[in-house]
């Protein structure tokens, strides 16, 4: 009887168990809130600088109120889904036709691995040069910067497929289209998918430096806009608004990850 | 014996001069836009003819991105001084940056909107659902252009307004890529000399806006009050120079900035177009002073229209220390 009671006391239930993290998480955001709306007041940090957290709750009210917030948060949203997803299609399409096509992933490795090197985002002026102030530069910024990650990751996919199912697919009298859909495709969900992951944080990058180059909604824009008035709060809100959108984008790639690739043991932290 | 005394007394006479060349104080100057427009053609004569080291100046200057954007780099002290026009203060004072207007140069708005005439804009009310360009969002241009656009019932959503930079200001309204502009009288001259019919809307006449301004944090106005003034009194020294003798003026303007070599001609065109639409002051001697109420009138404008949030005291925003 003794020694049941001490194991449970010594083994926390079920319950308090899973509590005990996010506990713990929402403790130390707390802590970090209270830190960031007393300390740099106490510091003689100027709200230019570094705002109180209560400046960026009022100022994420005013911009609600005065500065059609829910307008810029569904551009940069949409913008950067729409871009994520042409990016990935483009990518994922690249990387399927070069992976069947040795002789052509030859030719154009050297200039694929250029444009990769190439810092995308720097392309953007140009884009505004060649295509005007309007919703194109910044879509196109996102689409190449989801495009590349995403193709390295497919075509890695296809080198590593394993030969010996292509090969007795073969042996079975498979076409190539074939191999491809039962074979090639599936086993390289898992990089795809990995690839989509990296795809959807970098897209809200390319869409945010877009919209820091040119045009007049999106999160972008408020970022410049506060910026050049030292509204430092409405910069801190854009950026955080920004993550909130790569983070449901993630998330969103996450849980389809989580449904396609259901039959691969995973490893419960 | 005589040897001894001439070195006495050669030294003796250098010594002033000695001492000016050690009290030169090198200094930086913002500008809101790039340092070649015709815009900064004071502080460029002002260079050219030695006016800042004759107040013991060694000037170099920088280019920011915009008027808000400079006075927000010269209050986190960033520069010693910097341009905008001015009203700017008033923008980011109200965010707690420390900075204000130390000099004002002329006695109108820098801005005006132009539209070019194909288009058949024919009041301020007519720009809805027109593309517009300005510098960029961190420029004064761009808060002038919203208070127009406030006061005559129209929001930014309600037209296109594009963050163009300063080299397209010109171009896209000559290609016919934009519809309007809030043009400075360089912009305007350049594009009506490349055949383009412009037509003006003067923004001073729903407020009363301002011409280029410099600003000094407070910080420096308190440690640096002589760079300070030096610099303001060479600047307006260059000012009436132009307001006086435009020709010779632009020809030392063109004869200090390689970028418009050759143009005399335009240069002196454009200048008198300053001289006549901006820096003349009456008085002539009120040239580089603020007035208070003036400035009040803009922070309550700005301020019923939610271009800005709060209102500072008006005695923040500029002195009138550094002026004469």
């Amino acid at each position: 009887m003794t020694s049941l009671a001490e194991a449970a006391v010594a083994t926390p239930r079920p319950w308090l168990r899973n509590l005990a993290l996010p506990a713990a998480s929402l403790v130390f955001a707390a802590l970090v809130l209270v830190a960031w709306e007393f300390v740099p007041p106490a510091l003689g940090v100027p709200k230019y600088i570094v705002p109180r957290v209560s400046d960026l709750l009022l100022e994420m009210a005013r911009m609600g109120r005065q500065e059609n917030l829910l307008a810029h948060v569904v551009s940069t949203g949409s913008m950067a889904v729409l871009g994520f997803a042409l990016g990935a299609l483009f990518g994922a399409v690249c990387g399927y036709l070069l992976g069947l096509s040795p002789l052509w992933e030859r030719v154009l490795s050297p200039y694929i691995l250029a444009l990769q090197i190439a810092p995308k985002v720097a392309f953007a002026p140009l884009f505004i040069m060649w295509f005007g102030y309007n919703a194109w530069p910044k879509l196109i910024v996102t689409v190449l910067v989801v495009f590349f990650p995403i193709l390295v990751n497919v075509l890695q996919a296809m080198h590593t497929a394993d030969r010996d199912q292509v090969n007795l697919a073969r042996a079975y009298s498979m076409s190539p289209a074939q191999v491809f859909w039962k074979v090639l495709f599936p086993s390289s969900m898992p990089s795809l998918l990995a690839g989509l992951r990296i795809g959807a944080t970098l897209a809200v990058i390319g869409i945010t430096v877009g919209e820091l180059l040119g045009g007049e909604v999106g999160l972008g824009y408020l970022i410049t806009f506060g910026e050049g008035q030292a509204n430092t709060a409405m910069v801190f809100n854009a950026i955080f608004l920004l993550t909130i959108i790569g983070i449901a984008m993630y998330g969103a790639v996450a849980w389809v990850e989580a449904r396609v690739l259901h039959y691969i043991p995973r490893v419960e932290h | 014996m005589p040897v001894i005394r001439r070195t006495l007394l050669g030294t003796a006479l250098a010594l002033p001069a000695l001492h000016r060349a050690r009290a030169v104080e090198a200094m930086t100057y913002l500008f809101p836009a790039p340092s070649f427009l015709p815009a900064f053609m004071p502080h460029q004569l002002a260079q050219k003819r030695g006016y800042f080291t004759a107040e013991g100046l060694a000037v170099t200057f920088q280019t920011g991105r915009g008027g808000a954007d400079t006075a927000k780099q010269v209050g986190a002290n960033n520069a010693d001084l910097g341009g905008g026009v001015g009203e700017t203060t008033m923008i980011v004072r109200a965010n707690g940056v420390p900075v204000r207007a130390v000099a004002l140069l002329g006695a109108r708005p820098i801005f005006q909107v132009a539209a070019r005439k194909a288009v058949g804009v024919k009041s301020l009310a007519d720009l809805r659902g027109r593309k517009v360009g300005v510098i960029g969002y961190q420029d004064t241009g761009y808060y002038a252009l919203l208070g127009v656009l406030a006061a005559n019932g129209l929001t930014r959503s309600d037209l296109q307004v594009q963050a163009i930079g300063p080299a397209a200001m010109t171009q896209l309204m000559i290609s016919g890529t934009v519809d309007a502009i809030m043009t400075t009288p360089d912009w305007s001259d350049t594009i009506e000399q490349a055949g383009t019919a412009l037509d003006y809307f003067p923004i001073d006449a729903v407020f009363p806006a301002m011409a280029q301004a410099v600003f000094a944090s407070d910080e420096t106005i308190r440690r640096k009050p002589t760079m300070v003034r030096g610099f303001v009194k060479a600047l307006l020294r260059a000012v009436r120079d132009c307001i006086e003798d435009p020709a010779a003026g632009a020809r030392d303007y063109v004869a200090a900035v390689p970028q418009h070599a050759g143009k005399e001609a335009e240069m002196q065109r454009i200048l008198t177009r300053y001289v006549e639409d901006v820096y003349r002051t009456n008085p002539p001697a009120a040239l580089g002073r603020f007035d208070a109420e003036r400035l009040a009138k803009v922070q309550r404008f700005y301020l019923d229209n939610q271009i800005i949030q709060t209102a500072v005291p008006v005695t923040d925003l500029f002195t009138n220390d550094f002026v004469g």
